[in-house]
């Protein structure tokens, strides 16, 4: 079984809902963030004759931890805290953690965040409580959008297709294949990005 | 730079200026037992006593970096697949044989004895060098995944271990091809060192954070040059002064410079690992 998360960058606005929702359910403080929203803008206005046109864009890309199929923090992590679970997430065991920081070097994806008060590393575990109690992680719930989904990767894949490769700033999958399917916005190929500084 | 930062500059240069010392060492030792020139097991006493010193303050630096210092013994738990398990793995027993070694220059064994223990601690600070490059070199960091983290390490570990040599015993042979050896290095360092600052400048999030920090990395690497620059003609300084006397106050300024311009060179290493 491997668990994975949906994401609709065509229908995601940016509003950061399910960050703030994580930050809120996971009582994260400033800086610690186990899902960020990164919104890609771009485009320039083009000259046609008389007249002027844009090619502006923009388009939202939330991320958390992609509970890769090949984990680089699992096989990096010092002391074993670091764990692929049944479900397939990737999860830490705190007790063991012994907050090297080596985790949040090798992720592509940023996901493991050290907790400076506890000197341990945390990172998003799908909601597991949640899971448990028959709810969706908190981020599914709040995206006012619906343009966030979990479920199986294999379902998700059969529905949404496999199409991950390529999509800006996501990294190139092939390094640890992500468990997460994307549809990209049709910008999000080959964006001429304007606001790299922000992102 | 944080704690944490300081605390990892100063374990790899500790740690490699204590493999260095041995490997030169094991060069001079096996040269004395196999070649002409015969060298004292006494001129070896203080590098070794130095490299063991040195490689248990690295380990003991190394703690400084962690958020639960107390469990640090848990780091060697995941050899099978972590290359900083290796690292930690590897130094460990890298600073108990060459404590070993540095103990068997000052009792009565045999010079073969002696050579072999020599070559086994080289093996294992070998070894710990390599995996403390590999551990850097991930995809997720392309500005350490590049040939260029292993050279680099194996370059400060031979520059920093010759010039610690050659300060702390000038007994020893071959002073004048030590000399040379440390100031080829420098100066090859100080020539790819503007390479070296275009190649993190390609990444384009390395030129992004480079440029958010107000171009600190440019400030570290002219201050690095500046050292190894004063360095390399204090050591070219040395060299021409020898076969004669070893010009001593010439040659600690070079090492103090060298190892400064070395702290300098690491601190640069570590603004330019920023994720892809």
């Amino acid at each position: 079984m491997q668990l994975a998360f949906y994401l609709d960058t065509t229908a995601c606005s940016g509003c950061k809902a399910c960050q703030v929702a994580c930050k809120d359910k996971h009582d994260l403080e400033v800086g610690r963030l186990w899902r960020r929203v990164a919104t890609v803008e771009g485009g320039e206005w083009v000259r046609q004759g008389a007249a002027w046109t844009t090619s502006a864009f923009a388009y939202s890309v939330s991320l958390s931890c992609a509970h890769c199929e090949q984990p680089a923090c699992v096989d990096a992590c010092p002391s074993g805290a670091m764990q692929k679970r049944e479900d397939g997430t990737v999860a830490i065991a705190a007790e063991r953690c012994i907050g090297c920081r080596y985790c949040e070097w090798v992720c592509p994806y940023g996901a493991p965040r050290y907790d400076a008060r506890a000197g341990r590393m945390t990172k998003c575990d799908l909601c597991a409580d949640e899971r448990q109690a028959g709810r969706p992680p908190a981020c599914v719930a709040a995206c006012p959008m619906r343009a966030l989904e979990f479920g199986e990767l294999r379902d998700l894949e059969a529905r949404y297709g496999t199409g991950a490769k390529g999509i800006y700033p996501l990294p190139d999958p092939a390094i640890t294949r992500p468990s997460i399917v994307v549809t990209a916005h049709r910008e999000a190929r080959r964006p001429r990005i304007g606001n790299r500084e922000e992102l | 730079m944080s704690v944490r930062e300081w605390a990892l500059v100063a374990f790899t240069l500790l740690m490699q200026t204590s493999v260095g010392v041995l490997l030169v060492v094991s060069a001079l030792h096996l040269f004395s037992v196999r070649g002409p020139v015969q060298t004292p097991a006494r001129a070896f006493e203080l590098p070794l006593l130095v490299a063991a010193a040195a490689a248990a303050l690295a380990l003991v630096a190394s703690l400084a970096h962690l958020g639960q210092p107390l469990q640090a013994w848990l780091a060697v738990a995941n050899v099978r697949s972590s290359w900083l398990s290796r690292e930690i793995a590897f130094s460990l027993l890298f600073t108990a044989a060459v404590a070993l070694v540095a103990a068997a220059f000052r009792t009565g064994l045999s010079p073969a004895v002696r050579g072999t223990a020599c070559l086994l601690a080289l093996a294992l600070g070998l070894a710990a060098l390599y995996a403390m490059s590999r551990l850097y070199m991930v995809p997720a960091q392309p500005a350490w995944n590049r040939i260029a983290t292993p050279l680099g390490f194996l370059a400060t570990t031979v520059v920093l271990g010759t010039l610690a040599v050659v300060v702390l015993e000038s007994a020893v042979p071959f002073v004048r091809v030590l000399v040379l050896v440390a100031v080829t290095l420098v100066a090859l360092q100080l020539l790819l060192l503007p390479a070296e600052l275009a190649t993190v400048a390609r990444e384009p999030a390395a030129a992004i954070s480079a440029a958010s920090a107000g171009h600190a990395a440019l400030w570290l690497a002219g201050a690095r040059a500046g050292l190894a620059l004063v360095a390399a003609a204090l050591l070219v300084n040395v060299f021409r002064a020898l076969p004669g006397p070893l010009p001593a106050s010439s040659a600690i300024a070079a090492l103090v410079l060298v190892f400064a311009s070395e702290i300098l060179g690491r601190m640069l290493f570590y603004a330019s690992g920023v994720r892809i």
